[in-house]
């Protein structure tokens, strides 16, 4: 009985730590089930651009220009004047998620709550982005 | 010089070639020359001459028949191809000019063979000094001279072989023998570039990814072989230079300059695949529609899309 009496003790001890621990994390959305969202579509597009989260800017239209760099790409809307800089730490070496994921729109971080790669490779980078709002954003770049 | 030591100049000056700057202004002599050769030779040859050349010059293609300014013979046989289909050297014209004209030289005939309203064949001077030229009518002199200061600037002298003599030196610079500067600058001075003569380069352009420098830039030949020899050359059309942008117009001054704040001045440059050596291409020098650009710098890597209206 004693030991029944202590085991009952020590679960409702954890239980509470744990319910602590949960009122410290930082606060977030809970981020949508990846299961659920189909990114196949926009892997059949080869299109260079970056959709979403009131980003819209294709590669093709004149005067985009696409640059990338070791850890960094950038499209530039040079008749816009605008630029959307998206930056890693570190890429998987096929997909998965990224490191240190940034989305810039000129120097304002859009601050991102997972970005998850899909096809990686020497020139080519297909990211689906997600904000702190849930909101997808299709990040891709060929041929460079 | 001997053939071997001439060959690895060659190797020298094309190993250097990074090193060189795109456009002209401050050079002066060897420098200048060196320049022209690496940027202004052609980067790609076309096969299909006749359709293309006929096309360019608005002629009809039936029994048209390839003349060129400089004779295929003058060059060795393992270059002989690209000079051959080189179109700044090449017109349209009949078979009795093509049969008259030989491997001759341009220069001021004394003695006549051939003649026509288009060109004479003959010789120069006479007895043991004459030499077979060919001297076209006066509004084709300039055209004829800009093209041999193309050829002997962008081909290397030891492309050249015996039957070149007559027009061409032995050294690496500057190319044309005391004669040919002489006649070649005159009829230059003489016969001014005229817009036909433009749009034909450009044209040429957008086939060969190159222009004849010395219409593009006709005091150019005075720094090389005329009164300016040996002086730095600063170009008399120098533009503002413009960043990229989107639209442009297809206008005579209208320049796509390949420069941006944001892609390093050191870039390397393809445009519509073609690398381009230049740092400012003319639009006329492009088709009217859209054109992508490549850029690339160690490890950065870009491109854009242009449109010429």
């Amino acid at each position: 009985m004693t030991r029944l009496l202590l085991i009952a003790l020590l679960i409702s001890l954890f239980s509470g730590c744990r319910n602590d621990w949960s009122k410290n994390a930082p606060t977030r959305d809970p981020e949508p089930d990846a299961s659920e969202y189909d990114f196949s579509p926009e892997l059949n597009d080869r299109t260079p651009r970056i959709i979403g989260n009131n980003i819209n800017i294709t590669y093709g239209t004149p005067g985009v220009m696409i640059i990338r760099d070791k850890s960094e790409l950038r499209f530039i809307d040079l008749t816009k004047g605008t630029t959307i800089t998206f930056r890693w730490n570190k890429l998987p070496d096929s997909s998965g998620p990224i490191e240190g994921a940034q989305l810039l729109v000129g120097l304002d971080d859009l601050r991102l709550a997972s970005a998850k790669a899909y096809k990686v490779n020497d020139t080519d980078l297909f990211v689906d982005a997600i904000n702190l709002k849930g909101e997808h954003i299709t990040i891709v770049i060929t041929g460079l | 010089m001997t053939r071997w030591r001439r060959n690895l100049t060659c190797i020298v000056l094309l190993s250097s070639a990074a090193l060189i700057a795109a456009d002209f202004n401050g050079l002066s002599g060897l420098k200048l020359k060196r320049a022209i050769a690496e940027t202004c030779r052609p980067t790609s040859y076309t096969t299909d001459i006749i359709s293309n050349l006929t096309a360019i010059d608005s002629v009809p293609t039936d029994n048209a028949v390839i003349g060129h300014w400089a004779a295929a013979s003058w060059w060795t046989d393992s270059n002989r191809i690209k000079v051959q289909t080189d179109l700044h050297n090449l017109f349209i014209t009949s078979p009795d000019i093509v049969a008259a004209m030989s491997d001759f030289a341009p220069g001021n005939i004394e003695t006549i063979t051939f003649s026509n309203d288009f060109i004479y064949c003959g010789y120069t001077g006479d007895g043991t000094n004459a030499i077979g030229a060919y001297q076209p009518r006066p509004d084709k002199r300039g055209d004829v001279a800009r093209t041999i200061f193309y050829l002997s600037t962008v081909y290397h002298c030891s492309w050249w072989n015996g039957s070149a003599i007559n027009i061409l030196t032995d050294s690496e610079f500057p190319g044309l023998n005391a004669s040919a500067r002489e006649v070649l600058i005159k009829w230059h001075r003489e016969d001014k570039i005229s817009d036909e003569e433009k749009k034909r380069n450009n044209a040429i352009s957008r086939l060969q990814g190159t222009t004849n420098p010395f219409i593009d830039n006709p005091e150019l030949a005075e720094f090389l072989w005329g009164n300016k020899t040996g002086q730095v050359f600063i170009s008399t059309e120098i533009h503002n230079r413009q960043p990229l942008r989107a639209i442009y117009s297809q206008t005579d001054d209208e320049y796509i300059d390949l420069y941006s704040p944001y892609i390093p001045t050191d870039a390397s440059w393809l445009i519509d695949g073609n690398p381009s050596t230049n740092n400012s291409v003319k639009t006329q020098s492009l088709a009217i529609g859209r054109h992508e650009l490549h850029f690339s710098s160690g490890s950065i890597r870009g491109r854009i899309t242009i449109e010429i209206r």
